[in-house]
């Protein structure tokens, strides 16, 4: 992409006290772009959105709107603007005035705002409710007049700072879907919180995911939950075994793996592994990438497969999953999701399974 | 429902007769017709009469009043600088010193407080007057002032009113007076009240501090009582209880029920 960023952060640092939070956070996003930063509680993702919004200065490094250095400049001299975590709307306004607020401060004139308001409620499908109390609303109400009062003003960006982290589950998911339809609808730049990563991989265009005060990854929704980048991002994106493996032989053309002391695995040497002869590296495979047969497959070159015993058939609903333990001299446990409904029972005794999975699916990093 | 066991409210009505028969007997004597607090003789209001044709007592019930009304705004004033100071700066260092050090006057006995206040005047060599009266009131008084207004800022505080307002483009000014100041009205209402009480009753203080002529209502009844407790002070006390219900039911409707955790 050769057109300017709408925003860039470059190499922002920032501590409370002795605590270093963010460790030179670097970033750009383009216009019309649904940004999220996903990571978990004390990441550094709100403090960096607080940063742009203009409630925090960084130690260092600096941020750019359309190119201009806007780092100490106050919030209310940003076209950037915040739906908070838990609305923040002004309890002693009605619906109309909360969404007129940043109207009303521009000395708008009065028709023009009545109008405006008009469409941010409509937008949100709150028309009808301009009189109301705040206290009157519910919790999904609150959620979308705090995005019609952000959007009325029409920033070029929009903050999302968890949003929907008070919203019940159903609720959420509908509102997901809702505020993917409005970035689309009015264009605007969207720059997402969250610590739920299914939510990040729903509405995002990128990802950026965080820890520990740093950008970990920063990729499309796909890239990242296929190709995560270490064993710290395949655990938080979706779910995933991470096991301990030592290498016995890394040939450039193959290597073998001793997973947790007991199971030999065989496989092309994925990309970039470089893990040397007797070095110990993380391992890891997603659940729904295991397959369980109550029978020795037939032994196929191209698959791995390894016994193990089934310990416990969890119901999931729309899936089962089987918890195996393929390594008796370790406590670890491989969990394997199958979709649908799964007819196993274990009666009594444990039984024996084989698991089969594509090398491709065991996940290696370089060291 | 359960029923309460008959002993029980025999013992909780004693309770009340205890806590408030005293202060019965005594409205009911200064409309007694009689210059002695022994015998009924018959209804009268004239010690009411005579008790606001008293020049000395209402003028020291004026100056009691406008007292109690420059202490009390200069209370709220200070009040609210500090708990906004307080509220936003969470990270201030020394803040919970400073937030402690706030209500450590209303603990304080007033005997110390008293002592304390007069020898600072008089190593100072400050002259006693209505306005070092007015001082002491203020040391005492910010407390009651600020507690209620401490505890509004930062639940305002923590729901991010002004952080969203400034986002949304108010300068710092306009998000203070526009929301902030707005949303705190009651708590400064209700701080205000509560300073103003505790003003208006004080005595051990203002006793100390008090010079130049200057009397205050409770110096006033105070010094009337060496003569015996007539039913004119009567009525005064009586006044000064129905003053001080209203007030507190004023609070009440303000503080909007939740008196007991304003305290």
């Amino acid at each position: 992409m050769g057109k300017t960023p709408l925003l860039e952060i470059s190499r922002i640092e920032k501590s409370f006290g002795s605590q270093k939070i963010l460790k030179g956070i670097s970033l750009q996003v383009f216009a019309g772009e649904f940004l999220t930063f996903l990571g978990p509680s004390g990441c550094g993702k709100t403090t960096t959105l607080r940063i742009v919004a203009g409630f925090e200065e960084p130690d260092k490094g600096t941020v750019r709107l359309n190119g201009e250095d806007v780092t100490r400049l106050p919030p209310y001299k940003r076209d950037v603007h915040t739906v908070f975590q838990h609305y923040a709307l002004f309890p002693h306004f009605d619906v109309f005035e909360n969404v007129a607020f940043s109207l009303r401060l521009e000395k708008t004139p009065e028709p023009e705002v009545a109008s405006r308001v008009r469409g941010a409620l409509d937008l949100v499908k709150l028309g009808g409710f301009e009189k109301r109390r705040i206290d009157q609303l519910s919790g999904g109400q609150q959620q979308r007049v705090a995005v019609a009062r952000s959007l009325v003003g029409r920033p070029s960006l929009l903050l999302l700072d968890e949003p929907l982290g008070a919203l019940d589950l159903k609720l959420r998911r509908q509102m997901q879907l809702e505020l993917k339809a409005i970035q689309k609808k009015t264009g605007i730049t969207f720059v997402y919180v969250t610590h739920d990563q299914e939510e990040a991989l729903t509405l995002s265009d990128r990802i950026a995911v965080f820890n520990a005060g740093e950008i970990v990854q920063l990729g499309d929704p796909k890239s990242i939950y296929e190709t995560p980048r270490s064993s710290f991002v395949a655990d938080f994106i979706g779910s995933a075994n991470i096991l301990e493996a030592q290498v016995k032989l890394n040939d450039g053309e193959h290597v073998v793996l001793l997973v947790e002391d007991e199971v030999e695995l065989r496989l092309p040497r994925p990309v970039g592994f470089n893990g040397a002869e007797g070095a110990k590296v993380p391992l890891a495979i997603r659940p729904e990438r295991i397959s369980v047969h109550f029978e020795e497959p037939a032994s196929d070159a191209g698959r791995l497969t390894f016994p193990g015993a089934l310990q416990d058939v969890v119901y999931l609903g729309s899936a089962t999953q089987m918890i195996i333990s393929p390594f008796p001299k370790s406590a670890k446990v491989l969990a394997a999701t199958i979709m649908g409904k799964a007819d196993v029972s274990i009666d009594g005794a444990r039984r024996r399974v084989w698991c089969e999975v594509s090398p491709r699916d065991v996940l290696l990093w370089p060291s | 429902m359960k029923r309460f066991p008959p002993l029980l409210k025999v013992y909780c009505g004693m309770i009340y007769l205890f806590l408030y028969l005293p202060m019965g007997v005594m409205m009911a004597f200064s409309f007694n017709d009689a210059r002695r607090n022994v015998v009924w003789k018959g209804f009268t209001l004239k010690w009411y009469g005579k008790l606001f044709a008293n020049k000395e007592l209402m003028a020291s019930l004026a100056t009691t009043i406008e007292l109690g009304l420059i202490a009390t705004a200069i209370s709220v004033a200070l009040g609210m600088l500090a708990s906004y100071a307080l509220a936003r700066h969470v990270r201030m260092r020394g803040r919970s010193a400073y937030a402690g050090l706030l209500n450590v006057p209303m603990m304080m006995p007033e005997i110390v407080l008293g002592i304390g206040i007069l020898t600072f005047l008089v190593r100072a060599q400050i002259e006693l007057s209505f306005w070092t009266l007015v001082l002491s009131h203020v040391v005492f008084c910010l407390p009651y002032a600020t507690g209620a207004i401490r505890a509004r800022l930062l639940s305002l505080q923590s729901s991010s009113y002004e952080d969203a307002a400034m986002d949304l483009g108010a300068t710092e000014w306009e998000a203070f007076y526009k929301i902030t100041l707005p949303l705190t009205g009651p708590a400064i209402l209700s701080g205000a009240l509560l300073a103003f009480t505790v003003s208006f009753e004080d005595f051990v203080t203002s006793f100390f501090v008090a010079g130049g002529g200057i009397e205050t209502l409770p110096i006033r009844i105070y010094a009337m009582m060496k003569f015996g407790i007539t039913p004119e002070i009567n009525a005064m006390a009586t006044v000064l209880l129905v003053f001080t219900l209203a007030v507190l039911a004023a609070y009440h409707a303000v503080s909007g029920g939740d008196q007991e955790s304003a305290l």
